[in-house]
Formats: structure tokens, sequence, C-alpha cells
């Protein structure tokens, strides 16, 4: 048997162990352990990996932005921020149609920009911004609908962990990615908003108008958010600058978050020491799939399917625009069953070489899985972030969940295609960087 | 009997002091660097050896936080082709995937306490505090060694579970 057939019964045998529920980052080594040795016939080189692979995944400086603005994200949120970026999103926004609804866009990418968590995002937003809609007999489909898909901003707006570790895996930049992901954020940001605007003024019914705050009530509502805005500011700023890595950003932004806890309750212990806590297992699980995503990797290149596969896309004689559109349409199949941060770890080493062989920018691509990928996170049939918000609002049904979602699952693809035909989008930001 | 129950319960001791000690240098880390951003940007000078610090604290916290996590379900697995499969099949899947996963994780933690013990033996330093690698490498070890313990703990529970009739354990 030729090594790329090897490579590729190894992805296959790979995906079925995953089926079965078999722990991702387990199942990555174990196929990357035998492959490694099929190849070879060496078990040493194999066992050898086993033992070198582990404390080398894991011992790099550029790896602790992980943990860090993973801290930062858990203390903004048992900061209980989200609570005021609603309320000043809410009085900024509130007079608009479907004015509740823009608002809690707003709030979601303002409480995105201090987390890299979708899954954060929609659960703390959900838990404040769909009761205080329902309450004002919004819709809610419309009402779940906006948080689902201002959730999904929390992995496109940095700092996000999908670009850190998409970072890792290409060797690209992760200041270059994190600054990449601010423009296209805004951007979807902005469409879901204006689908929600659109859906109230077609059905005025389904979102009552507020009445308008006053410029004063305006600004005073900015008193509750001028940290999450600052600190921001400084983490990105000091990245964009070149002042700091993202590592040290990180750093800054987790310490910075802290203090915004401190400021709002005081020495709080218990959700202090909760924050580290739940840092500490997300990094740990984070890294048991890096870990074995290297295991694999070696086996991948020993089998030279990547190289293989970057050979055979260069030979289709098919536009490199529909090869995009199906290896996206791939991302949203898989996004609807694996998490993110899997996704990436298994399939950018396979895809990675062809996309850059055909011409792409590896920073694009890596926007554009991340958008990608966030699709998955709301279309059926598994859409993790619509199953949090169904727990935090058990009384909305499932099936309005998911009915809500599609208005602005449209709006993201058509904000893809934007970006797919238009890529100066992305790069423009990260090309000013470079300058 | 009572041997083994005073293993289970050392074993979540263990594991729990894994995760404190992880979250402790999550701290630490955060900490050291700040300082070290702030005195660089404000007296032009840096802690010393403060990266290498870091990185150290990050492969204690990645490593002794993994039996917690894999305890606590926390590692990401792929619920949707099995969900909707009865209990007892449910279960016979993940004695065969446990399985598996222990074979690799027995494999894996042997392999990085004999690297570590190699290094030691070579006598690698850290670049710039020139504190010796291979302890942070046996250090990783002993954590996979704690999280392919837990590992066991439920591959046995699913073992007895199936053979007194009680089922697998939560």
């Amino acid at each position: 048997m030729s090594t790329i057939a090897i490579g590729l019964l190894g992805v296959i045998v790979m995906l079925v162990l995953m089926a079965l529920r078999m722990h991702i980052g387990f199942t990555m080594a174990v196929v990357g352990f035998v492959g490694i040795y099929i190849i070879t016939g060496d078990w040493y080189i194999a066992f050898h990996s086993l033992g070198t692979v582990p404390y080398s995944s894991v011992a790099t400086f550029l790896l602790i932005a992980v943990p860090l603005f993973t801290l930062m994200g858990r203390f903004a949120y048992h900061s209980g921020i989200s609570a005021d970026l609603y309320a000043t999103a809410s009085t900024w926004m509130r007079h608009l149609p479907g004015g509740l609804a823009v608002a809690t866009v707003g709030a979601c990418a303002m409480f995105s920009a201090v987390s890299g968590s979708s899954l954060a995002a929609a659960a703390s937003m959900g838990a404040i911004a769909v009761p205080e809609m329902l309450r004002h007999k919004i819709d809610p489909r419309l009402a779940t609908g906006v948080v689902a898909a201002g959730g999904t901003l929390g992995i496109m707006i940095p700092p996000s962990l999908g670009f850190i570790i998409y970072g890792l895996i290409a060797e690209e930049s992760i200041g270059t990615l994190l600054i990449a992901g601010i423009l296209p954020g805004i951007i979807l940001a902005g469409s879901f908003m204006v689908v929600a605007m659109i859906w109230a003024t077609l059905s005025p019914a389904m979102a009552t108008r507020q009445a308008a705050a006053t410029w004063g009530e305006r600004f005073r509502s900015l008193g509750g958010v001028w940290g999450i805005l600052v600190l921001f500011g400084l983490v990105m700023g000091g990245i964009y600058g070149g002042f700091m890595t993202p590592t040290e950003a990180a750093a800054i932004g987790a310490a910075g978050s802290l203090l915004l806890l401190v400021l709002r309750k005081g020495w709080s212990l218990p959700e202090i020491s909760e924050s580290l806590r739940e840092t500490t297992a997300i990094t740990a699980m984070i890294f048991m799939i890096l870990i074995g995503a290297h295991v694999f990797n070696v086996f991948l290149a020993l089998s030279r399917l990547p190289t293989s596969i970057t050979d055979f896309v260069i030979a289709l004689e098919i536009s490199p625009i529909m090869i995009l559109l199906v290896i996206f349409a791939g991302y949203v199949v898989l996004g609807c069953f694996l998490d993110t941060l899997a996704m990436i770890v298994l399939t950018v080493p396979i895809l990675l070489p062809a996309i850059q062989a055909m011409g792409y920018d590896p920073i694009w691509f890596g926007v554009m899985i991340v958008m990608v990928m966030e699709m998955g996170l709301i279309t059926p049939p598994v859409g993790m972030i619509v199953y949090v918000i169904k727990g935090v609002v058990p009384a909305v049904e499932l099936r309005d969940i998911f009915v809500g979602v599609w208005p602005f699952v449209a709006a993201q693809v058509a904000i893809l295609m934007l970006f797919l035909f238009w890529p100066d989008i992305t790069l423009w930001l990260p090309g000013l960087m470079r300058d | 009997m009572r041997f083994t129950n005073w293993l289970i319960r050392a074993l979540d001791k263990a594991s729990k002091f894994g995760t404190l000690v992880g979250a402790a240098l999550c701290f630490a880390m955060m900490a050291v660097l700040t300082i070290d951003v702030i005195l660089r940007a404000t007296f032009n000078t840096a802690i010393y050896g403060a990266i290498e610090l870091a990185v150290f604290a990050l492969v204690l916290m990645a490593f002794f936080a993994q039996a917690e996590a894999f305890t606590a379900g926390r590692h990401i697995t792929v619920d949707f082709f099995i969900q909707r499969a009865p209990a007892p099949v449910k279960t016979v899947i993940e004695f065969v995937t446990l399985t598996i996963s222990l074979g690799i994780m027995v494999l894996m933690s042997i392999a990085t306490m004999l690297s570590g013990l190699e290094t030691i033996e070579e006598g690698e330093i850290s670049f710039t505090l020139q504190l010796p690698v291979g302890y942070f490498k046996l250090a990783a070890g002993v954590g996979l060694i704690l999280l392919t313990l837990a590992m066991l703990r439920r591959w046995l529970g699913l073992l007895v579970g199936a053979r007194d009739g009680s089922g697998p354990p939560r």
C-alpha cells in the first residue's frame, strides 16, 4: 500500500473513531502513532514521537496567549459586564426598528471584544437580552435568533481562540490574524443589525419600537462600558502598533479584565478562583487536541497526503473559486458536528498547502474558515449555540430558535461571498500593519 | 476494597490538586508577563527570564490539569452520531474507545517520562535561567500519568458497571 493510501486510510479511521465519540485529541494521537509505525516500520520512531511531541507542543511562548485570552474572557464574564453592555447598547439603539434586537448585536460585539468564545458570548447575552426582549413583546424567533447570531461574533472579533489556534497550526502571525478579524467582525455585526432592522420593518408586529433616549442618557450609559472599550483598545492597539506581542497583550488583557472585575465586585475570591479554574480546564482541553494534532501531523507529513492533495487540486481544471466554495461547504457541514478548534487542527494541515498553491493568502483563508465555522455553530442539526440559548431560555421552542437564525445565516453567506470576491477587505488592516 | 476506595479518593484529590496548581500558575503567568510589560514600558527594564518562567508555568499548568479536565468531561467529543443509540450500545462503544485511548495514553506517559529522564541525563538547561529542562518534561509525564489513572478509573468503572448491572459510572 502506498504512503498516500495509508494517509487517506488514517483520515478515514480517524473520522470513524470520532463519530464513535472518542475524544478528539486521543483519536488524532492514536491514528498518528499507528500511522507513523506503519509508514516507517520502526516502532522506536513512533514511540519516540509520542515522547517528544507532548512537551514540545506545549512549551511555546506563543501558546501562553491561549490561557491568558481565555482568562480575560472569563474575568469579563464573571464581572457581570454583560448587563451594562446590553444597557448601553440599548440606550443608543432602542429607537431603531427592532431596536432591542439591534442593541443585542451591539452588546454581543462588545462582549466578543474581550471574550474569544462564541458560546460564552451567547450564554451571557442570552440570559440578559432574551428575557428583556420578550418582556418588550419582541417575537421569540427574532429575540433568540439575534442572540445566536450575535454570539457567533465571539470567535470572529478578536481576541479569538480560533485565530490563535489557526495561527499556530498554519504557522502564520497570530497578531496579524487577530487584526485581520476586526473589520470582518464589524461588517458581520453591521449585517446582523441590518437584518434585524429589515425583519422588524417588514413585520412591525414582531418588534415594537421603543422611545429614543436623550443624548445625555446615551453618554451617561457609556460610564458602565468604558473599561471594556479601553481594554480592547489597549490589547488590539498594543498588537497593531507592535508595542506588544499577542502573548503580552493577552497578559495585559487578563490583568485589565481582572481589574474590571475587582472594580465592579471587589476582591470576589470565588469568582476569581472560578475564572482561573475554568481557564485551566479549557486550556487542558485545547492542549490535548494540540498534542494529538502534532502527532497526527507527523504522520500526515510522512504520508505526503497534503502534497498529493495540492497536486490533485492544481491539476483540476476547475476555477479556484469553485474549489473554495466546495471547501467552504464542507466546513459548514463539518461545523454541524465538530467543534471549531477541532476543525481547524484537523483540516488546516491538509488543506492549507493546496490553498496557498492556488495563490490565496493564508491570513485571508484563516478569516474565511473561522467565518464559515461560525455558521456551523448556529445551523441544524447540531448548532451548539442554539442549544446554549435553549438552555438559557427553556420556554422558547428549539424549532423557533432555528427558524430565527436563518435570516442571519443568509447574511453570513452574503458577507462570505463579499469577502470571497473582494479579499482586500479582510487584508486591508493587516496590510497597513505590514506597511 | 478498602484499598481501592482509598486509591480512588487519592486519585480524585491528586486531580483536583493538579487543577489548583494549574490555576495558581495561570495567575502567576498573567502577573509575571504583565509586570514585565509594565516594567519595560516605564523603566526600560524587564524581569530576568520572564518568558522562560511563563513557558514552564504553562507546561505545568497544561499537564497537571489534564486529569481533572477528563474527569469533568471537558475533552471534546462528537456526540451527534451515537446520541440516540441505546444505553448498552453507548457503554460498549465507550468501553472500546476508552480502551484504545487508554492504550495510547499509557504509551505517551511512559515515552514522555523516558524522554524527561533522557534530557536530565543529557544535562539540557534553559537558555536564560539555565533551569534543567528534563525535570519539566518529567513533570509533563507525571501529569499524563495522572490523566491515564483517571482514564483507568473510568475504564474500571465501566467494567464493574457492566458486570454487576449497575450501568456506567456517572
